[in-house]
């Protein structure tokens, strides 16, 4: 008990009642110097100067006095503990007991009391321990949030990607390192003759993103997948569609899917105010024809291996804004060495330390700069360009892309 | 740095929009949009001729805020900058809010 600085404070107008005067005798006796007080010398600031281990104060005073006086020391890197003592009247402690404080009963003998002083002082240690350790907890939280987030994200890309004879796939995914909703798939349908790619984001960031990211893959993949045969065809297909061109095979699966995912989020998740960019493709091999939707997505950029290029831009508005949105296909074809490169804002909006943002022009200087290059240099190239541009800044979104290349 | 004053005038609530409203930010912009809604206006809009750039996590707000108003609450884009613009009429907002190039005062 040695050192421990005890202040004790006794009932009202009372300094020398029965309980504190044999308190204070056992207290020196453990080799403790208790300074024993009354609650109006304390609020007049006589003790100001003292920083307590442990306040001993009487059960008569009210929880209100109790509060105040124990304000008296928060600022302390450690504030006191309290210990609440009372002479025969144990229904005095009732009121201190709820507010959850220690408390010590007579008969006070010397070892009950260094018992209770050595367990007050190691409780008060504890708490300042505890508040202490709070703001690593929520850091160690937070990390594990975005490890949970990461990990959604990650499991829902495709170990590889369909790769028709005759074309290049390539894609790339740069993480930041916030979570962020940014997806890209690609997979067979209509009974293996085309390919579907995709590339989405979900607006916002964490883990809220990263979950409807899962929803949304898999929205896309399962009616894209499952719905091309034809015979749900007729109910699927609204009325006020429009086809830039003739549809051909996949249209239905392509339109059905994305309206079929509007239609859910809209109905389920409007509330969340959710919303996806996405650009979705059906690439016939053979012929080189691409029918797609850009729903609100930034426009991919078509390289002609002649020279010049396209950009693709949104046929619709981004998925689950609206229930009665209008999805428009539109098509184009790739000619031997064309290549089609899509991409999320993470690439356009990449940032210098000066803030200065990539930007779509330097992008496509960039891919115009290297026609008929092969799919993967175009990914690699464009993710080096960003990452030169952006130079000691930290990447505040994920970047990704997919490239799209036609050989022959 | 991200900041959003309100301002009402008889049915009219203008939020002053300055900085860069993006993931981060945007939690504070929807608490705006919550005190602006319980306001019931008529017209609610967003000033942003002070705002450099507006991420995906930004137009979400915007979303927010065309739903909080209900469908009779005119939202107003009012002084957006080229790139600003183009962010939110690229997702297809532009059916649900009037964008204004400039100030109507």
């Amino acid at each position: 008990m040695d050192g421990l600085k005890l202040l004790v404070v006794g009932r009202h107008g009372e300094p020398g009642d029965t309980e504190t005067s044999e308190l204070t005798k056992i207290l020196a006796d453990c080799d403790c110097q208790p300074v024993v007080s009354s609650h109006p010398e304390i609020l007049a600031g006589l003790h100001d100067g003292l920083e307590p281990d442990l306040l001993l104060l009487h059960a008569e005073l009210t929880t209100r006095e109790v509060a105040v006086l124990r304000e008296r020391w928060q600022h302390l890197r450690t504030p006191p503990g309290v210990l609440i003592y009372c002479g025969s009247d144990h229904l005095l402690l009732d009121p201190h007991l709820e507010q959850g404080l220690d408390f010590l009963l007579p008969p006070f003998t010397s070892a009950l009391v260094r018992t209770r002083l050595a367990l007050g002082n190691q409780s008060r240690c504890l708490v300042r321990t505890v508040d202490e350790l709070d703001p690593s907890m929520s850091l160690l939280l937070h990390d594990r949030d975005l490890k949970i987030g990461r990990q959604i994200q990650q499991g829902f890309l495709p170990a590889e990607l369909p790769c028709p004879q005759g074309w290049e796939v390539a894609a790339g995914f740069e993480p930041a390192r916030e979570v962020s909703g940014d997806f890209y798939d690609g997979f067979t349908m209509a009974g293996g003759r085309r390919s579907a790619f995709l590339v989405a984001d979900v607006c916002d960031k964490g883990i809220g993103a990263a979950l409807f990211m899962a929803l949304m893959r898999t929205l896309l993949r399962y009616s894209a997948q499952n719905l091309w045969s034809g015979a749900l065809a007729p109910f699927l297909m609204p009325t006020d569609q429009v086809f830039l061109g003739s549809p051909g095979i996949g249209a239905v699966p392509l339109l059905a899917s994305v309206r079929g995912a509007n239609q859910y989020l809209t109905a389920n998740h409007l509330q969340q105010a959710y919303f996806v960019t996405l650009f979705f493709c059906v690439v016939d091999p053979a012929s080189g024809r691409i029918i797609y939707i850009n729903a609100g997505h930034n426009p991919p950029v078509l390289l002609r291996a002649a020279g010049g290029h396209r950009l693709l831009r949104p046929t619709g508005p981004a998925v689950g804004l609206w229930s009665d949105a209008v999805f428009t296909i539109a098509s184009v074809t790739l000619a031997p060495a064309d290549a089609l490169f899509v991409y999320t804002d993470g690439v356009t909006e990449a940032r210098n330390p000066a803030k200065e943002l990539y930007g779509l022009p330097r992008l496509v200087k960039l891919l115009t700069s290297m026609p008929g290059a092969p799919a993967n240099l175009l990914v690699s190239g464009v993710l080096e360009d960003v990452q030169a541009q952006r130079g000691r800044a930290a990447q505040s979104d994920d970047i990704t892309m997919l490239a799209l290349r036609r050989c022959w | 740095m991200f900041q959003a004053d309100l301002t009402i005038t008889g049915d009219i609530i203008t939020i002053q929009m300055s900085g860069e409203l993006d993931a981060s930010s945007a939690p504070n912009f929807h608490k705006i949009l919550q005190q602006a809604a319980t306001r019931s206006p008529k017209q609610l809009i967003l000033a942003m001729s002070n705002l450099v750039y507006i991420a995906s996590a930004g137009v979400r707000g915007l979303v927010f805020a065309r739903q909080k108003m209900g469908d009779d609450v005119e939202v107003v884009v009012e002084g957006a900058n080229e790139s600003v613009a183009d962010t939110i009429r690229m997702t297809g907002m532009e059916h649900a809010i009037t964008i204004r190039e400039t100030f109507s005062a």
